[in-house]
């Protein structure tokens, strides 16, 4: 069930995946969502979400390293064609709803940053475009636009944190652990849907090239994402006070309005065009996923699945609403919750006694 | 080292190894003077390394009596004759333009007579690519001149030469030559398969060859450079590449690239290894600033007006009170200027565009910014991008990079800084998808550890150990000592 | 086919796609750099905006004046009477009439806090006097008085007795619980204007100043002291004048029961510029004495500072963030209780490391 070997990518390029599928526009606004409850005690909740993730990536190799293949040959291996792909079909929605998210949130950005009066449609048929561009490519067009979009802007950004840090007050984080365990659990789960990504790790195992290798490698990927969220919650904690993150809807990005170089100030519009970069390679891997899953499921060729993925996408952007807007993304931080944190771990205890059972009878 | 040793083991076993050695290469001759079998003599040269004139009128008359080997010598009125049966220094001074003369096909000793061709077409300096440092030849429209001129640089009989006739009216000759045991094999037969496979009626360029078998013929980036320097060729040969050659072309095609190669000048090994890093990191940079310049200046003066530092205001405000124009129709008009100005200079005869470009570049622009068509700040933008987009060595690579300059102003138009870094995000993507011969075209990724030996940047000769691994190369390890040298016993003089 | 469609798409897009955005270009905009707001009369805002007008090789400022209820209203009205469009996104200064500030200055940092083109490196301060006049002097025309005013400003923060403000830290005060804000204040001059002191906030509302010889102690007690000239006079009208070289303060915090105490260290290392005694007779410099006399008379002036905050219930130093940070049971209604009574200790500890060329 291995892809073919011209397909697949070296192992150490996991990590850039890894990186690239959990970094979206999430980061520019979630410092503000958990220092909801939490206050400024919430970075501890991101490490601990951090190792939750470090938990599903290990549960996910355990799972996939026993079926080798993705989680659609799991779901058909343990249930049956009909109701595996059935299945599988809720995962397929769950990623599609997650690219929806990520499109949205990002389009909302540069409308409220950029041009306030461009209609949605102008914003997303250019970024889908690029994407079907990127995804026809095949995956290993992807991974390389993961791990450009990784050595391009994100090096850059993080060196941006020079500045604020420059003028920080990091007493705002004493004292530490002022808040009751609910409360930081309360930012744990609100810390999850900007974790959130790994689970396209359940599609594109197959395309990785000597898997086990790539595992420790899968593992330092999510490190390096919780250690970099930690650092920019951390810095943006220490550059504002409580009550003043708690009326800033997008942190990170009021927060480069600091920089100011001889040459160039207001950081922050830079700041959002080369956010395209990032969103359009995220985008890519979950439109990949989902495509890639509708083939399976229904037969068809991917090119045709990811046309209509697009065009349903493109509608749906220009139609949405605020409220549903809010709903999708309550619906996508719920579903994955449920379905890699609850559902996964069951289907590789079911998957193990079945297996086991079957070489017993 | 390795091929050497492999040699002697040959030699011991079959003495006549050494013409089914050299005769994989398509201009290596081996002929018999008489017609019948048992009869002398066999003669072995290339075809490309000796004169053909010095042949007929002063080797082969003699060959007409049946002589010995050493009567021969004495006969023939050439001063460098040797007879030897050592058969590597047979293949050395065959390499080196002698022509082998046996008596009969299976004799071990050989006459060498040195008669390499010394008169040619004269070769020119490069004209495209010229450096300050660093050899001045370059190729002409000869093909056999061409491929000795690379034998000379490289005379091992590893270097081999496979020749077709292409276009079915023109016949053109084309060689496609490689190292053999450097070369993936896989590679050579690609280019070979692929020109086997055109069918068109002339070919005139090699330029017609390498955009025929290019992968993606629809791409502005050139996957394959097309150069006139011999220093570069030869340096490509060593590395496992493929070079075509095209009869009635100056530029030699070299096949597979990577894009990091366009911005490597032959000069960068001239000097000291932290200079020419730095040169070649310039360069690097002067494609982006030629790229994006003039795209943000019409991306922060029609949309982001916030970006402009205060003190910086006043001068791109006022350079700017006069202009009707929105700056994207100012930098359009401008650029387009710039390219007319250029594009008139080539067609024009050689004396009359030399004036032309002092006219174009100053008296134009100068009376276009006094007239207040254009802002002066745009001027400057404009000038240093199409300066920094000569910076790359491979003229093709560079007209690219201008060109890329139009769709990318019009983006900048429509979005601003958004399209700006949509038309890069796209441009990376396309060349993620880019391939050159199936290899990768994009040098970054995936990484490899010898693109920080000699691609990105270029480290010491000694420090160069590998042969770039995109190319597959059957020589893994390039003949760097190592080793060799012993520590000082004492670190400083005493 | 796909692709095809996709380029047929990609093509329609941008052949609409430019009519689209409305532009900004920059020779078809009125840039405002310098806002000013006064109280006129009740509920009205005297709005002041100046923006340049930039011609090829000079340049001048514009200054035009509207009344309304809100900033954004005023811009409105002044639109009826300028050449272009007038947009923010170039903001440089903004200044608050004293009397305004009086009333809070919360309805106005607002509308700069949420417009995303602002930038949060402007510059906010307090007019002693009327903004409208100072914005129109005569002198500045051609000078281009928001960013005179802007760098003046900044200058004096990096290099002379300011501390450092502006609108980010200004939000950051406002916002933080146990903190409150400040701002420079300038004053018209004759035909100068002139820092005379810092303006101290309750919250959003100015409450009283203080004065420029007392910025330095200020500066040091916020810790971003780092180096300028102070003149000390002592007890027998010895001068004395010292540039700050190196300078650190550290707050120590004790809470008993419940209730905290402070113990300020301020270190300063600095150099002997100046000297006069009184005695107008040539003496050599004791430096152990007048070491001792400067750390006693910092100590009195801090303190002094210090209570006089206590007496406007103002906490410009962030004595309420400090306690908060040291104390897990922190209530802000209790805080504000105890802060008239709360105990200060300021230990201060001068090194004079040098006098110059001579003793």
């Amino acid at each position: 069930m291995q892809a073919n070997i011209r397909h697949q990518v070296s192992p150490y390029l996991v990590f850039f995946i890894i990186y690239n599928s959990q970094v979206g526009v999430g980061i520019l606004g979630f410092q503000r969502i958990i220092a909801a409850k939490a206050g400024y005690d919430a970075w501890i909740g991101v490490l601990l979400a951090g190792c939750l993730v470090q938990a599903f990536i290990w549960i996910a190799y355990k799972l996939l390293g026993k079926a080798d293949g993705d989680i659609i040959d799991v779901h058909i291996n343990l249930f049956g064609n009909f109701l595996g792909k059935f299945l599988s079909f809720f995962i397929i929605i769950y990623y599609w709803l997650a690219s929806i998210s990520v499109l949205l949130g990002f389009i909302e950005i540069v409308q409220v940053w950029m041009f306030p009066t461009i209609p949605s449609w102008i914003l997303s048929i250019p970024l889908l475009l690029l994407m079907y561009y990127c995804v026809s490519g095949g995956f290993r067009t992807i991974v390389g636009m993961s791990f450009l979009s990784f050595v391009f802007p994100q090096i850059l950004l993080i060196y941006l944190y020079i500045f604020p840090l420059k003028i920080a007050h990091f007493a705002n984080l004493l004292p530490i652990m002022n808040h009751s365990f609910m409360e930081i659990m309360d930012s744990i789960k609100s810390s999850m849907y900007t974790l959130a990504g790994t689970e396209a790790l359940l599609m594109y195992y197959p395309f990785i090239r000597d898997p086990k290798a790539s595992k420790k490698f899968a593992h330092l990927g999510v490190l390096f994402t919780t250690l970099l969220y930690t650092v920019s919650s951390i810095v943006s904690f220490t550059f504002y006070s409580e009550n003043q993150l708690k009326t800033t809807i997008w942190p990170e990005l009021s927060l480069t309005k600091i920089i100011k170089l001889s040459f160039l100030e207001r950081f922050e519009y830079l700041y959002i065009s080369m956010y395209l970069i990032i969103v359009t390679s995220l985008l890519g891997l979950l439109f990949w996923c989902s495509s890639r899953g509708l083939k399976k499921i229904f037969c068809r060729k991917q090119k045709y699945t990811l046309l209509i993925l697009c065009i349903l996408s493109v509608v749906l952007s220009q139609f949405i609403t605020e409220t549903f807007k809010e709903m999708l993304d309550k619906m996508v931080t719920q579903m994955n919750l449920y379905i890699f944190y609850g559902y996964i771990p069951l289907l590789l205890l079911v998957f193990t006694f079945l297996k086991r059972g079957n070489q017993n009878g | 080292m390795k091929i050497k040793n492999g040699d002697k083991e040959n030699s011991s076993a079959s003495k006549h190894c050494w013409i089914e050695r050299l005769s994989k290469s398509n201009d290596f001759v081996h002929e018999h003077t008489s017609l019948r079998e048992n009869e002398p003599f066999w003669l072995s040269y290339y075809r490309t390394l000796i004169s053909s004139d010095i042949l007929h009128k002063d080797v082969l008359p003699f060959l007409q009596d049946r002589l010995s080997l050493e009567e021969l010598k004495s006969k023939i009125p050439v001063q460098e004759i040797i007879l030897s049966n050592d058969a590597e220094e047979i293949i050395q001074s065959i390499m080196n333009g002698s022509i082998a003369i046996q008596i009969h096909q299976l004799d071990e000793d050989c006459l060498l007579i040195n008669i390499a061709n010394s008169k040619f077409r004269d070769v020119s300096m490069p004209m495209l690519e010229s450096s300050a440092l660093g050899p001045q030849v370059g190729f002409i429209e000869e093909l056999d001149t061409n491929i000795n001129l690379i034998r000379k640089r490289l005379p091992v009989p590893e270097l081999l030469v496979h020749e077709m006739k292409v276009g079915a009216l023109s016949k053109t000759r084309v060689a496609v030559i490689y190292m053999d045991g450097i070369a993936d094999p896989e590679n050579v037969n690609t280019v070979i398969q692929r020109i086997n496979d055109i069918q068109y009626d002339h070919i005139q360029d090699s330029s017609y060859i390498s955009s025929m078998i290019e992968d993606n013929s629809n791409s502005l980036f050139p996957q394959s450079i097309s150069t006139e320097r011999t220093d570069r060729v030869a340096a490509g040969l060593t590395e496992g590449k493929i070079i075509i050659a095209v009869d009635g072309s100056p530029n030699l095609v070299i096949l597979p690239v990577t894009l990091m190669e366009s911005f490597i000048a032959m000069e960068d090994y001239s000097y000291s290894w932290i200079i020419g890093n730095f040169f070649r990191l310039l360069r690097l940079l002067s494609v982006f600033i030629s790229g994006m310049v003039t795209p943000m200046y019409v991306a922060i003066m029609t949309y982001h007006y916030e970006l402009i530092p205060a003190r910086l205001l006043e001068t791109l405000v006022g350079s700017r009170a006069t202009v009707p124009f929105p700056p994207f129709l100012e930098a359009l008009f401008l650029e387009l200027m710039i390219e007319m100005v250029k594009e008139a200079g080539i067609r024009l005869p050689f004396k009359i565009g030399q004036s032309l470009g002092v006219v174009g570049g100053i008296v134009i622009g100068q009376a276009v910014v006094e007239a207040g068509l254009t802002s002066n700040v745009l001027l400057i933008l404009v000038g240093l991008g199409t300066l920094a987009s000569y910076t790359s060595p491979i003229y093709k690579f560079s007209n690219t990079i201008r060109f890329l300059k139009f769709p990318t102003i019009f983006l900048a138009q429509w979005f601003g800084l958004f399209g700006v870094f949509l038309t890069f995000q796209f441009i990376q993507v396309h060349l993620l998808r880019l391939t050159s011969l199936g290899r990768p075209y994009i040098s970054q990724y995936p990484i490899r550890t010898t693109s920080f030996q000699d691609l990105w940047v270029r480290l010491p000769f000694s420090m160069q150990k590998e042969n770039p691994k995109n190319l597959r190369p059957q020589k893994k390890r390039k003949s760097t000592g190592t080793g060799k040298n012993p520590e000082p016993m004492n670190d400083f003089y005493e | 086919m796909v692709n095809r469609l996709a380029v047929w798409l990609f093509l329609i897009l941008l052949l609409t796609g430019c009519s689209f955005l409305p532009t900004n270009i920059v020779n078809e905009i009125n840039l405002i750099q310098g806002v000013g707001y006064d109280l006129a009369g009740k509920n009205n805002i005297k709005g002041t905006v100046v923006f340049p007008i930039i011609k090829k090789g000079s340049s001048y400022s514009e200054v035009k004046t509207a009344f309304g209820q809100s900033s954004k209203e005023i811009r409105t009205k002044l639109s009826n009477e300028t050449r272009f469009r007038l947009v923010s996104g170039q903001l440089r200064l903004t200044l608050y009439g004293k009397t305004l500030a009086k009333q809070g200055i919360n309805d106005f940092v607002d509308t700069l806090n949420r417009d995303p083109s602002i930038g949060s490196l402007i510059q906010l301060a307090i007019v002693d006097g009327d903004t409208n006049e100072l914005l129109k002097m005569k002198k500045y025309k051609e000078e281009n008085i928001s960013i005179y005013l802007q760098e003046m400003l900044d200058q004096n923060m990096e290099y002379g007795r300011l501390p450092r403000t502006d609108l980010q830290t200004f939000l950051l005060q406002l916002f933080q619980i146990g903190q409150d804000p400040y701002l420079p204040l300038i004053k018209k001059v004759d035909h100068n204007i002139q820092i005379t002191g810092m303006a101290i906030f309750n919250y959003d509302q100015y409450v009283t100043s203080i004065s420029l010889e007392e910025l330095f102690i200020f500066k040091a007690l916020l810790d971003q002291n780092r180096n300028g000239l102070n003149r000390f006079i002592l007890k027998n009208g010895d001068k004395v004048v010292l540039e700050t070289l190196n300078s650190n303060t550290k707050y120590k915090v004790k809470i008993v029961n419940g209730r905290p105490e402070y113990i300020i260290h301020l270190k300063m290392k600095t150099k002997l510029q100046e000297f006069a005694p009184s005695k107008k007779k040539r003496q050599a410099f004791d430096k152990k004495k007048y070491q001792k006399q400067v750390e006693h008379k910092l100590e009195k002036n801090a303190l002094k500072m210090i209570n006089q905050f206590k007496n406007h219930q103002v906490d410009p130093l962030g004595f309420g963030a400090k306690y908060k940070e040291h104390y897990r049971g922190f209530n802000e209604k209790q805080w504000k209780k105890f802060y008239p009574n709360v105990k200060v200790r300021v230990i201060a500890n001068v090194d004079i490391r040098q006098t110059g060329i001579v003793d």
